[in-house]
């Protein structure tokens, strides 16, 4: 013969909760990338120059990189 | 429903329970007697909350069932007797869980133990108006009349019984 059971349900609450803390996380760590990547961008606009060399008569490139480092491109 | 000093709920008004895992919710499967006449269709499930588990099917009567028994009625009357009196809209019927069995596959609930002919006889009430445990005693005593219903206890012992029992 039959026989069924019944059983308290899960509440959602919890997994409520767990979705706004990772939406919430989401968001932070999305937006500290995307404004970390802006200040590069600036910084590196900002270290960016032509140069004519006189001697060669051709033009160099030179950027500076974040760490100082002179990086210097033939054209 | 007007049973909590019985632990009876409905599960459709208990929004905290569902049937649990493994179990069917045969809530809307029809329910046929052993010749596979149709009765009627599990409108609910009715349940002890302190046992946690399903003691009858709400079943929301056939038609032609209905219709059946008008004529048992009426035949009886005719002779002088007749032991109940359904009224308009009385078209639900308990069935103790320990009645019944349950065809997965084709998902219908076979009342093995109880006759067709004895369901035209049970008396029914109206979901509107619910029933007390001197109606569950009357139709207990319908379907197993050799058990000793009527002196059953009030409390939730009233289960501890073969026609509540699941295996």
């Amino acid at each position: 013969m039959a026989e069924i059971k019944i059983e308290k349900k899960t509440p959602i609450w919890p997994w409520i909760l767990a979705l706004i803390v990772i939406a919430a996380l989401a968001y932070y760590f999305f937006f500290r990338d995307k404004e970390t990547e802006n200040e590069v961008i600036e910084e590196v606009e900002e270290t960016t120059s032509m140069t004519i060399t006189p001697n060669t008569g051709g033009i160099a490139m030179v950027f500076t990189t974040g760490q100082g480092e002179l990086l210097t491109a033939n054209i | 429903m007007e049973s909590k000093n019985r632990n009876l709920y409905r599960l459709d008004e208990l929004s905290g329970y569902k049937v649990a895992s493994h179990y069917h919710d045969v809530r809307g499967w029809k329910i046929v007697d052993a010749d596979n006449r149709t009765i009627g269709e599990v409108d609910d499930l009715l349940v002890n909350k302190a046992m946690e588990r399903v003691v009858y099917l709400d079943v929301e009567v056939n038609k032609d069932l209905i219709e059946e028994g008008h004529e048992v009625y009426g035949a009886s009357a005719s002779e002088g007797a007749h032991e109940f009196l359904n009224k308009d809209g009385d078209n639900h019927l308990i069935v103790p869980i320990g009645a019944v069995s349950i065809d997965e596959k084709n998902k219908v609930v076979i009342a093995n133990a109880i006759p067709y002919d004895t369901f035209k006889k049970t008396n029914r009430y109206s979901k509107e108006r619910n029933f007390d445990r001197d109606y569950e005693r009357k139709v207990m005593v319908v379907y197993y009349p050799e058990s000793n219903s009527n002196s059953a206890s009030d409390d939730d012992t009233f289960y501890d019984r073969r026609e509540f029992d699941r295996s």
